[in-house]
């Protein structure tokens, strides 16, 4: 039972880490119809960028927050000035997923260089001991992420469906001239989307990084893995893509636990291949105009 | 007008036995490659070569079609572990196993073309990036007690009568293999079929409107291009005579999709160039590999954004600019 419930915990919160991943790509693609493959790989500065600043403990941690969340956010708008004469000309949508994917490139070529596609440094920031809450034993890290992911999609939702600059976003995803013609400024828009989906993924990134050894090429099974669940919940859609990352969250925990660890993967690319032949739409059923 | 179309008989008249010269020379220089070449640019060549023969696979899809698959390190891997599980197993000689992998990969990119190419766009990018990667992830944690896991399979070398064939056969081999693959393409962008599937990548309303059945053609151009890369899996795969799943992870199915943005996409001359240059590249980056990432995602920014039809037109427009034939 014990093994269970750690099972259990353990998959929910790898699965919160997709989730936010799978945000962070719907945030982008509300925003301007470009799939962003970079996701991972702005994980990765996140967790780059914890190392240096928060896990080294030379400043505050706070402050360390603000430096990682600062760092993904510049690298994320740096992929965003590659991609903007692509999507301002409305070419292929193949076009900007493999910009974006040079970029990622990039950035994590970068970062590998500077680590030598070493490890980077980590730490507990709430320590080791789990928490009892009734009969789980959750550590503060797993914790730390469920509540992190709860709080931003629900945030971001909100932002998206209850504002007025979230109305404006959605408007310049569906069409972009109309966008501009009532009055949005189309590339400050995307500006910001990018600035705000960049955040998550780093934020993803410096959570992730206690529970594994990061690297470099970390970036890859995060970005995937967060696609397939946007996917499986339903892109487009906040709550959905939480949704998702749970499911596909539980199904690896449990499949690794209880099957076999090496076959989760398979069964992982079963699951999308079924939800996009019977339910494309996800489970959510969301649809796009 | 006049004076133009006169330069253009003289470049004519000047032009024809040139290029015809230099094209023999050209010829003459790669088939008397192996004889004068060091063992080490021979390897060079031979994994530039596989480059040409992977690009040429996924140009038929990604180029003609126009449509996107990141997931073309999984057919490579097809070709390469049926070549290997088939030498393992139950000793089939080199070129019936061969045939049957390619033909096995044709089955499989039939399968899987019947839920993968209901997607489009990004959602294709993921069913095919979700294929390579559960191929690699069952090729080398999944099945390990078949395919020995991160070990890979040792293979045995391929014989004529007692003697082992060497680095220059397969040179030869590589090479009509590319000549092969290449006929292929020129012949398929040339027929009926090959049109409708430049129309696909046009507009598909359009195609549609004019009578192409979008579906059927893709799948043509899947399994097609699915057997060219068990072809270069299963050629490639004998040549270094172990066959390890490093050979067929995802970094492989960027490169192969590098080779064809940098050759140009949609042309299959442009493709046999792209794909020597990315993948010697790679070899002569093995002691650089920590620039190896770097290097691919300048190199697919560049491309992109400043050479979208490849090398070739990106040199000529540069040539045309540092004339000024641009600023008139």
């Amino acid at each position: 039972m014990d093994y269970f419930l750690l099972t259990l915990v353990t998959g929910v919160s790898i699965g919160c880490i997709y989730a936010l991943v799978g945000l962070a790509f719907a945030a982008i693609f509300n925003a301007s119809r470009v799939i962003n493959f970079a996701n991972g790989d702005l994980a990765v500065v996140g967790a780059f960028a914890a190392s240096l600043f928060v896990f080294s403990g030379k400043v505050h941690p706070a402050i360390g927050f603000l430096l990682v969340l600062m760092l993904s956010i510049i690298a994320g708008l740096l992929i965003n000035q590659l991609v903007e004469p692509s999507v301002r000309r409305k070419a292929p949508m193949i076009n900007s997923i493999l910009i974006t994917m040079g970029g990622g490139l990039i950035i994590v070529g970068l970062i590998g260089i500077f680590t030598n596609f070493g490890y980077f440094r980590t730490g507990h920031l709430w320590g080791l001991k789990p928490l009892l809450l009734g009969k789980i034993r959750i550590s503060p890290q797993y914790l730390a992420i469920i509540v992190v992911t709860a709080v931003l999609a629900s945030a971001y939702w909100f932002f998206l469906n209850r504002t007025n600059w979230g109305l404006g976003l959605r408007v310049l995803g569906i069409n972009p001239d109309m966008a501009s013609l009532v009055g949005i400024n189309t590339v400050r828009g995307r500006m910001f989307t990018w600035a705000i989906s960049s955040g998550i993924s780093g934020i993803a990134g410096f959570l992730i990084a206690p529970l594994i050894v990061p690297t470099a090429l970390m970036g890859l099974p995060v970005v995937v893995n967060g696609f397939i669940a946007a996917v499986i919940g339903g892109f487009g859609h906040p709550l959905a893509a939480v949704t998702g990352g749970i499911i596909l969250g539980l199904l690896v925990q449990f499949f690794t636990a209880y099957v076999s660890a090496g076959n989760a993967h398979l069964v992982v690319f079963l699951l999308l291949l079924g939800v996009l032949v019977f339910r494309p739409t996800g489970i959510w059923g969301v649809k796009l105009q | 007008m006049i004076e133009r179309t006169a330069l253009n008989m003289k470049k004519n008249i000047l032009g024809k036995p040139l290029k015809l010269a230099f094209a023999g020379a050209v010829i003459v220089a790669i088939l008397l490659f192996p004889i004068f070449s060091s063992r080490i640019t021979l390897h060079f060549a031979m994994v530039g070569l596989t480059g040409a023969i992977l690009a040429l696979g996924l140009n038929i899809f990604f180029g003609y079609c126009g449509q996107i698959n990141f997931g073309s390190a999984g057919f490579f891997a097809i070709g390469g572990y049926g070549v290997a599980l088939l030498d393992k197993y139950i000793q089939m000689p080199y070129f019936a196993s061969l045939f049957l992998s390619i033909v096995i990969s044709g089955i499989i990119a039939f399968i899987m073309s019947l839920p993968l190419l209901r997607l489009r766009e990004y959602m294709l990018a993921l069913g095919t990036l979700a294929f390579g990667m559960a191929i690699y992830e069952a090729v080398s944690k999944g099945f390990t007690s078949y395919t020995g896991g991160e070990d890979g399979i040792n293979i045995s070398k391929l014989k004529f009568f007692g003697t082992p064939a060497g680095d220059t056969f397969f040179f030869y081999l590589f090479l009509i293999a590319i000549l092969l693959c290449y006929w292929v393409s020129y012949a398929l962008r040339n027929s009926r079929t090959g049109r409708a599937m430049v129309s696909i990548s046009q507009d598909e309303t359009a195609a549609t409107s004019l009578g192409v059945n979008i579906n059927n053609y893709l799948i043509q151009a899947f399994m097609l291009s699915g057997m060219i890369l068990a072809l270069a899996g299963g050629l490639f795969v004998k040549w270094t005579g172990w066959c390890s799943p490093e050979y067929f992870s995802l970094k492989n199915s960027i490169l192969i999709l590098l080779a064809v943005v940098v050759g140009g996409v949609g042309s299959a001359f442009g493709a046999i160039i792209g794909g020597l240059i990315m993948f010697i590249l790679q070899e002569i980056l093995v002691p650089l590999a920590i620039y190896e990432m770097l290097a691919y995602g300048i190199i697919l920014c560049i491309f992109l954004l400043f050479m979208p039809k490849g090398i070739k037109s990106g040199i000529i427009s540069i040539a045309n600019w540092f004339k000024g034939a641009n600023r008139r």
